[in-house]
């Protein structure tokens, strides 16, 4: 059997991490996940395939939020119009929602491969990514379950905010290193550690 | 301590001494003071030179508007020319030079400028360095260069880091004077969130100076007791040393902070500026007002200054800026200066002033000091060369600037220029109107807003502290309300101002009699009021020529303190007001940006984001020769032990032929395309037909733009009846992507169609050679191989170690050759995998110059062939585009232009006598080539084919396949090559296909 290989298994991740003032403004946990893919419903079906997803996940799925929904082992995100990510769970959770969403209401892509997670919590996690969105976040303009599909140093990337200082990033698979890259150098200032 | 440090009072903090040197003579300094502060509290006046005559310069001001005090600060690596000696905080360490002069600042011998002045005057470069041949300015060119300029940027690179980062609030307040402080304190008591941005290092403005008093206490006091305040809300962020220096649309606003430049070294970690890009919900525009220099003969002698900057040195920092002075003033707040300096010990000889009269309240301040009044004067002439010692003064006329009356002589050290103030306008015309001349204070003020900003206080042309303060509550609550806030009623401030101008006289120039010393309008760049005259004269009468002809008001101060005065008397040349004659825009900066802040981390490894194939690591620890392809990186070959980059291609190359071979094909773009139109959209974006793909099948695919021509290529897989997978070239990945979304989006929003970029979740190869079905067969289970059950074309799904593959069965090399698809995770795993099973067939890892030089043998095009300007006939493709189905591009593939029998069309080439053939060189018929000869086409791709024996390429010639068989040569003059070539059909290697069919 094969195993994963994560993209920052390729550089040096130690190598970017600083704490010169003893101090730790971000840490970043990267993760594999199992299962990820992308949902898209046609402009007529929204609410065909909402109704599907949310029985084939067991969450009460909505597509008019730019917000996060989740139960302990899946999370929904809504990436734009009649659009989520689905992440978390295995591969029976994709074959359900396949099952669910028919070529005649929806598509469902398999993304499980192309997607890193990046979670960034500390005292200056908002800080760190203000130098690559600009994005207000001030936690009462940007609350919790906020999603924002945006770019950082032109990549792709979609940002959810859980907490104040914890905000997980969607990472297209061959920018993962040089967005940790980036990131190990945003945050020279404050102190970095990753956790791979 | 010298005697030009008082003994007490100032802002800087004596018992924090600091050390210094200027031309690398050691001073020492106080905390608080700026560079040159404490060179004027060691009495150095002659810090500069100055840009075209090398006239001796001293400190004119003590802000950001300083034209003459330029120095060159640190040294080696972190050498920084042109910084504001006003504007640099002292720092234990300091290392200053002067600059442009030679030998020393005392002596310098390009002083001689001065006694050719007359040939100096603006345009004179052009005037002047005309003949005697149209190539003569080449090299006077040289020589111009060398002696132009100020100071020298070190030619090392920057060790500093630099930073950048986005922020937002509802209310902006740039400048943190009294309006600006006022305002920040209306605005947060609503709530919202606040920014105060200032580019001095400490907050206050004019309050640090004011003499006025607030609530009873001194102006600096309310100062401090207000920032504290304000640094104690949680909605406010204070961010001295920090310039507003852009005003964008959207109400975002760029500002530099600079974070370690008052330190010899940024600490570990820390950058040395951070870009900051503000987006804000209002602005208000505190930015205060400059004061205006008057313009007569000597104003540049060291020793002259303005009259506030006088007033700051003395107050703020504790420095006597001269032993006997004059004040030339022409409103009345401006005798506060000579008041305070007198009580700073400061001998005023005088009080000169145009008017006729002073105010009652200036007069009453004169008397009071002891200090006569010479009513009706003015300054004729100022003296000293290094060092002013004579300020000549006499009756004159107010509104013409012309001598009245007798010359008299004062001996001073020190002149203490005001005529008037100029509102900071630079970021409000920058997102304003233009600027509106305010003839009370005879002073631009903001034009009308077209962003969301208000101005306060003196930038607004309100000058009073008591006005400002109000001004500035009134605003910033007014900011916060518009915003949706509900700020509080601003306090009350209880205000004893100071003395105050009510109105203000406009004095152009001085116009003195009999010889005189050069006038300055614009200290920086040494012009003079005669070279006004002189542009008016020769016809840039306009604003916007007088700029460029003269070169008024550019460089390191943008005008600053010259900007006024240059028009005005442009406006008198004219005859016309100078509200007619108007200003020119003010465009960012507002005042010099490094360009490390602009960059910010951004650069060197960091300067774009890198891809990485899964396999990336492997090709660098295997001998990959990487290359940039996009913003990847690929290998162009696998060098061994001592081989040149075309032996290893050719071996490579060779060995695929032979055997088998492997290529990282991961950087090919993939678009998931699902859905129940999926077929019909794809039928309307390629040319060729793609509804009627069986499932299991994939196909070449040609994509056309709109006006018909091709635009990309690649196969489409058919995984479903309403999944395809279409694969792109890596350079076209992202604007194929952008343009299926645009036609999917806003053409034919109806069609049920998905599209998701599937780039990331696939790694890919090619295995290409005769040996390529026996290594599937070793490594990947659940498929067939046999030509039967997997021919060519063919898609199927299996497994390698228990994970999805899919295999398509396609050749770009002319070989039996597959792409395996695996999840990308899985990637390395696959590639190590395929070269175990691959072993005993000999297999090799082969790269982008092998890949290459396959394609080129088969005549299959790619980049250089699809370079924007060919159609599918061009490239002999023609017969793929369907005839019976419209598609995006196909009505414009009739057009004349692209059915012109002129178009140049894909052959190939091969050379007649083993020598090269670059890329790139022109078909010419010429056999000698000694004069620019009529081009036939073009090589675009070349190579040296194994599999032939020679050296090949392609090709676009004109009229090309009906050229086949024709001899020329292909010519790259640049380099010298000239080489006989034959045209010959594209296709070198294996015409009929056997070899990828077999």
């Amino acid at each position: 059997m094969a195993d994963p290989r994560s993209p920052l298994a390729d550089i040096p991740l130690a190598a970017l991490q600083t704490n010169w003032s003893e101090a730790i403004g971000v840490t970043v946990n990267v993760t594999l996940k199992r299962c990820m893919f992308q949902v898209q419903a046609w402009p007529d079906t929204i609410e065909t395939v909402a109704q599907s997803l949310s029985s084939a996940l067991g969450i009460d799925v909505a597509f008019n939020q730019r917000t996060v929904l989740a139960n302990d082992d899946v999370e929904v995100v809504t990436v734009g119009p009649g659009r989520v990510l689905v992440s978390g769970g295995d591969n029976a959770a994709f074959a359900a929602v396949g099952e669910a969403v028919a070529p005649d209401i929806g598509a469902v892509t398999d993304l499980s491969h192309a997607r890193i997670r990046l979670d960034l919590t500390g005292s200056d996690s908002a800080f760190i990514l203000s130098k690559g969105l600009n994005l207000d976040f001030d936690h009462e303009r940007m609350p919790d379950g906020t999603v924002h599909a945006s770019g950082i140093h032109g990549v792709p990337i979609i940002m959810v905010r859980r907490t104040r200082e914890l905000f997980t990033l969607y990472v297209p698979r061959t920018f993962a290193a040089a967005i940790a890259e980036w990131i190990g150098e945003a945050a020279q200032d404050v102190g970095v550690a990753f956790r791979n | 301590m010298s005697s030009y440090r008082l003994p007490n009072g100032g802002l800087v903090d004596r018992s924090a001494p600091l050390s210094f040197t200027f031309d690398g003579a050691r001073y020492s300094g106080f905390e608080g003071d700026t560079l040159a502060s404490a060179l004027m509290a060691n009495g150095v006046r002659l810090v500069g030179r100055s840009f075209k005559y090398h006239r001796p310069r001293g400190m004119l001001s003590a802000g950001p508007e300083e034209p003459s005090a330029l120095v060159t600060l640190r040294t080696g690596a972190r050498r920084e020319p042109n910084t504001k000696a006003t504007m640099v905080p002292l720092y234990d360490g300091l290392v200053a030079t002067s600059q442009n002069r030679w030998p020393s600042l005392e002596f310098d011998i390009m002083a001689a400028n001065q006694l050719a002045g007359p040939l100096l005057s603006a345009g004179f470069y052009y005037k002047t360095f005309m003949g005697p041949t149209a190539k003569a300015w080449m090299a006077y060119e040289h020589f111009i260069r060398q002696a132009a300029g100020l100071g020298r940027a070190t030619h090392e690179p920057d060790p500093d880091r630099y930073d950048k980062a986005n922020v937002h609030c509802d209310v902006l307040v740039v400048g943190g004077g009294a309006a600006g402080l006022a305002a920040a304190s209306a605005a947060a008591s609503s709530g919202a969130r606040v920014i105060v941005a200032d580019e001095n290092a400490r907050l206050g403005g004019s309050l640090l100076t004011e003499a006025g008093r607030v609530n009873g206490q001194s102006a600096v006091a309310f100062a401090e007791q207000h920032i504290a305040a304000l640094a104690t809300e949680p909605g406010v962020t204070l961010m001295p040393r920090t310039a507003v220096y852009g005003y964008y649309d959207s109400n975002v606003l760029g500002a530099v902070e600079q974070i370690a430049d008052h330190l010899p070294v940024p600490p570990t970690g820390l950058p040395r500026q951070r870009h900051w890009t503000i987006t804000a919900g209002r602005v208000v525009l505190a930015t205060g007002a400059i004061e205006r220099p008057i313009v007569f003969p000597g104003n540049d002698t060291p020793g002259v200054m303005l009259a506030e900057s006088a007033r700051t040195y003395v107050i703020r920092y504790g420095v006597r800026p001269a032993a006997r002075a004059v004040l030339f003033a022409t409103h009345d707040a401006a005798y506060r200066v000579a008041r305070d300096a007198a009580r700073a010990g400061v001998e005023m000889a005088a009080i000169v002033d145009p008017r006729p009269a002073p105010g009652e309240g200036a007069k009453a301040l004169a008397d009071e000091a002891g200090i006569p009044v010479m009513a009706g004067h003015g300054v004729m002439k100022a003296l000293g060369g290094k060092a002013l010692n004579t300020v000549v003064v006499a009756p004159m006329d107010l509104g013409t600037g012309a001598v009245t009356g007798p010359e008299s002589a004062i001996a001073a050290d020190g002149l203490f220029v005001s005529g008037g103030w100029t509102p900071t306008v630079h970021l409000a015309s920058q997102a304003g109107g233009a600027p509106v001349w305010d003839g009370k204070i005879a002073a631009f003020v903001p034009g009308a807003p077209r962003q969301a900003w208000t101005d306060a206080g003196a930038c607004a042309g309100t000058f009073a502290l008591s006005a400002c303060l109000a001004d500035g509550a009134r605003l910033g609550a007014l900011s916060a309300d518009t915003l949706g806030f509900a700020a509080k009623p601003p306090p009350d401030y209880a205000v004893e101002d100071d003395l105050t101008s009510q109105s203000i006289a406009f004095v152009r120039k001085v116009k003195p009699t009999g010889r005189a010393p050069k006038a300055f309008v614009d200290l920086q760049h040494d012009v003079t009021a005669s070279d006004v005259a002189l542009a008016h004269r020769e016809g840039f009468q306009s604003v916007e020529h007088l700029k460029r002809y003269t070169t008024l008001g550019m460089a390191a101060d943008q005008g600053k303190t010259s900007n006024v005065t240059g028009l005005a008397l442009m406006a008198e040349a004219r005859r016309q007001d100078i509200s007619h004659v108007g200003t020119t825009r003010f465009r960012p900066p507002y005042t010099p940006v490094s360009l490390g802040a602009l960059a910010g981390f951004e650069t060197g490894h960091h300067f774009y984001p890198k891809r990485r194939s899964p396999m990336d690591l492997w090709h660098r620890e295997n001998g990959g020769d990487m290359t940039p392809v996009g913003l990847w990186d690929r290998p162009r070959a696998y060098l061994q032990d001592g081989e040149t980059m075309t032996e290893a291609y050719v071996r490579e190359a060779a060995a695929v032929r032979a055997g088998v071979g492997l290529v990282d094909v991961s950087t090919l773009g993939k678009i998931d395309v699902q859905g129940p139109d999926a077929a019909t959209f794809l039928d309307r974006v390629y040319a060729n037909g793609f509804a009627k793909l069986p499932v299991g099948k994939a196909r070449y695919g040609l994509m056309l733009r709109e006006d018909g021509l091709l635009f990309d290529d690649g196969t489409t897989w058919r995984l479903s009846e309403t999944q395809y997978l279409m694969t792109t070239t890596t350079a076209n990945a992202g604007p194929v992507m952008a343009h299926l979304e645009y036609h999917l989006d806003i053409v034919w929003p109806e069609m049920r169609v998905a599209l998701a970029s599937v780039t990331d979740q696939w790694a890919a190869v090619a295995i290409a050679g005769p040996q390529a079905r026996e290594v599937l067969w070793m490594a990947i289970d659940d498929i067939d191989f046999s030509n039967d059950a997997l021919p060519f074309m063919g898609v199927r799904q299996g497994t390698l170690d228990g994970e999805t593959v899919w295999v398509a069965r396609l050749s770009f090399s002319g070989e039996l050759a597959y792409e395996v698809y695996i999840g990308a995770h899985f990637g390395l795993h696959m590639w190590q995998r395929l070269l175990e099973a691959g072993q005993p067939f000999g297999i090799i890892p082969y790269g982008l110059e092998a890949l290459g030089t396959l394609r080129i043998e088969k005549g299959h095009v790619a980049g250089g062939e699809l370079d924007g300007r060919t159609t599918a006939d061009d490239l002999g493709l023609g017969r793929m585009a369907s005839t019976k189905k419209a598609y995006i591009g196909g009505h414009m593939t009739g057009r004349p232009g692209l059915a012109d029998d002129r178009r140049f069309q894909l052959v190939g080439v091969k050379a007649l006598d083993d020598q090269p053939v670059r890329a790139g060189s022109h078909i010419v018929v010429e056999a000698e080539l000694t004069e620019p000869a009529e081009s036939l086409g073009h090589v675009t791709a070349y190579t040296y084919s194994p599999a032939v024996n020679a050296h090949i390429g392609l090709a676009l010639v004109e009229n090309g396949r009906a050229r086949i068989g024709e001899r020329h040569f292909a010519t790259y003059p640049l380099k010298g090559h000239h080489v006989p070539v034959e045209l010959v059909d594209p296709c070198f290697f294996d015409p009929d296909g056997e070899r990828m069919h077999g």
